[in-house]
């Protein structure tokens, strides 16, 4: 005899299927799936969420990006970003990964990201004013133009 | 080509450079010093350590080396504090540990020889004895370090570095790039940068891309060392053989040479680190002139090392930026290394599966690391407490700190010494073995200095 579902098993089972179904969706349209975007959307995330207040430019940032993930000496924290990444929504749109264990290690990653973009630009050669455009110049590379650190006082 | 020589050496990194320091200006004007360098002098050739020259049974434990003329010192950070006295003598002044079979006095004068060459930079005063004074003055303090001055007068020093803080003949001054593991200007003291005229003495032929596979012995003397050169192995003999390579091909070496001692590549150890990141409070930090301003004593030498290990506090430079509006500068990142104790559960062997590889086993450092590391949490605020804190970040511990020590020990007994406290075999004796190998402890202070110094100290009595 052909058992019938009840309402509620019902309801149950099509609500999960509509999240998993919207899940799905958004995973695809958002570019979650693809591994780059969603590590390029984790490093600007930290621009939105942190550097909010300062003056860049949006092209300018990604051309930052780009250059960051395609750059020689970082082949080896790509693996650490991409473990974050996966928790992109959670890191982009909500404060709760700071409230964890893994409050350090958050800290870390954005301090990296944001100490490459400043010196890759003109914010501390031009005295850290936060009213004033930040310009994207070059990528920060010590190896190729030594002597640059903007803090370094050697005198 | 000849193959007969006065003396082979293995390796031109820091014990092979400064074998041939000390010995060049005793030796015959009619001298015949090989030595043979496995890898080559193209930087771009040089080989990191990998499973293609070892094999890593314990992999969450990585070693770090470089094969190329030069070695070591093309990637080391020019870190050179000296050791302490009590580091020499821990057994018998703590009851820990080993005791070296010389003391610091002993080493002293070539400690001083040794600072003279790289031209290290160092404070006025100093944590240890010293007969002279450094040969560059001290690097710029950042802010936090003064606090710290302030409050520890003794106890914290700017770091004794081989990172130029006036230029030499050959090295522009260090301008704080905070790249040191290959430093883009040469403001880094490297053997290629300072001692590459040792290798153009006529008496000494270097050979390249030759790689030392054995001594060759006979009758309890060494005869030889036995090397691969373009895909040939030859037999050079010499007199006197000096392997100067570091402590895991050293023990490899002797092992392949049939030289066996139960402690032979055994004790293969390291320090060990935890990392503060440290968010300040009003402070800016980053005003040093190079990528580690300063060392602190603080936690290093007393009675709490009967119970758990030295520590040496390494307050560094490299930049990088608070992410507050307006409080740029305000943090700063140190380092906590720990000493460890020696363990033959942590070897160098022949591997079983590639003898022409070695391979290396570590298990863990010692309870007594341990229970130092244990204590930081108490001891931080106290001894953090001349700077404004906002927050601590604890790390760690770290991997190790590129350092590779212990496995071919000094000591005076043949029983539990593969060498002797002038680097010669116990029962070869006509081989030396220098470098990190001979280490019978692994106290806090970086390694390449005393490696350097232990050199000039053996070569001395020859």
């Amino acid at each position: 005899m052909k058992r019938k579902m009840s309402r509620r098993a019902f309801i149950i089972s099509s609500t999960v299927g509509i999240f998993a179904v919207a899940t799905g969706v958004w995973s695809v349209k958002s570019g979650y799936l693809n591994t780059h975007d969603r590590m390029t959307k984790t490093i600007f995330a930290v621009f939105e969420k942190r550097l909010s207040y300062l003056k860049w430019d949006k092209a300018q940032v990604m051309s930052f990006i780009k250059d960051f993930l395609t750059h020689t000496r970082n082949k080896g924290y790509l693996k650490k970003i991409q473990r974050l990444s996966f928790f992109y929504p959670l890191y982009a749109h909500t404060n709760w990964l700071e409230r964890t264990s893994f409050a350090g290690k958050i800290r870390s990653f954005e301090e990296r990201i944001v100490t490459k973009f400043l010196f890759s630009t003109n914010f501390f050669r031009e005295g850290a004013d936060e009213t004033k455009q930040v310009k994207y110049l070059s990528y920060y590379d010590p190896y190729k133009m030594p002597c640059q650190n903007p803090f370094a006082q050697w005198q | 080509m000849d193959n007969t020589f006065d003396i082979i050496v293995v390796g031109s990194s820091f014990a092979g450079s400064f074998f041939l320091h000390g010995y060049l200006p005793k030796a015959r004007k009619d001298a015949r010093i090989l030595v043979l360098e496995r890898g080559s002098k193209d930087s771009g050739l040089q080989q990191w350590a990998s499973e293609k020259t070892f094999i890593n049974r314990t992999p969450e434990k990585p070693w770090a080396y470089v094969i190329g003329f030069g070695g070591g010192s093309n990637a080391w950070w020019a870190c050179t504090p000296r050791m302490m006295p009590n580091d020499f003598k821990l057994k018998s002044t703590y009851g820990v540990g080993v005791d070296w079979p010389l003391t610091y006095e002993e080493l002293e004068p070539y400690y001083t020889e040794a600072e003279k060459v790289m031209a290290v930079s160092g404070p006025d005063n100093s944590p240890y004895p010293r007969s002279q004074p450094y040969p560059q003055p001290p690097h710029r303090f950042s802010d936090p370090d003064r606090l710290l001055k302030a409050a520890y007068p003794n106890q914290h020093f700017p770091q004794a570095t081989a990172r130029t803080r006036v230029a030499t003949a050959n090295r522009p001054p260090c301008c704080g790039s905070a790249v040191c593991s290959a430093c883009p200007i040469g403001a880094k003291f490297t053997t290629i940068n300072e001692m590459s005229h040792l290798y153009k003495d006529p008496r000494v032929t270097l050979l390249l891309e030759a790689q030392a596979l054995a001594v060759e012995t006979a009758a309890g003397q060494a005869k030889g060392v036995r090397y691969l050169k373009d895909g040939v192995e030859q037999i050079a003999k010499a007199d006197l053989v000096v392997l100067g390579a570091n402590a895991i091909f050293n023990p490899y070496l002797l092992q392949r040479s049939s030289l066996d001692h139960p402690l032979l590549g055994k004790r293969l150890s390291e320090q060990f680190s935890m990392g503060v990141k440290i968010y300040l409070d009003g402070v800016d930090n980053f005003q040093g002139s190079t990528s580690i301003n300063a060392n602190g004593y603080m936690l290093y030498d007393g009675p709490h090392r009967s119970q758990y290990a030295a520590c040496m506090i390494e307050v560094q430079n490299v930049p990088f930026v608070r992410v507050d509006k307006g409080r740029w500068r305000q943090v700063c990142y140190m380092k906590f290394i720990f000493e460890d104790l020696p363990n033959e559960k942590n070897y160098v062997t022949v591997s079983a599966t590639n003898p022409n590889l070695p391979e290396t086993v570590h298990k863990g450092f010692s309870a007594y690391t341990q229970r130092g590391m244990d204590t930081l949490p108490d001891v931080l605020p106290k001894i953090l407490a001349p700077l404004p804190i906002d927050r601590l970040d604890i790390s760690g511990p770290s991997h190790g700190e590129a350092h590779i020590l212990g496995t071919t020990v000094m000591g005076n007994d043949s029983a539990t010494a593969i060498v002797d406290k002038h680097m010669i075999h116990h029962q070869v004796r006509n081989l030396m073995v220098l470098g990190g190998s001979v280490f019978p402890s692994s106290a806090p202070a970086n390694p390449t200095l005393t490696l350097s110094a232990l050199t000039l100290w053996a070569v001395d009595r020859l």
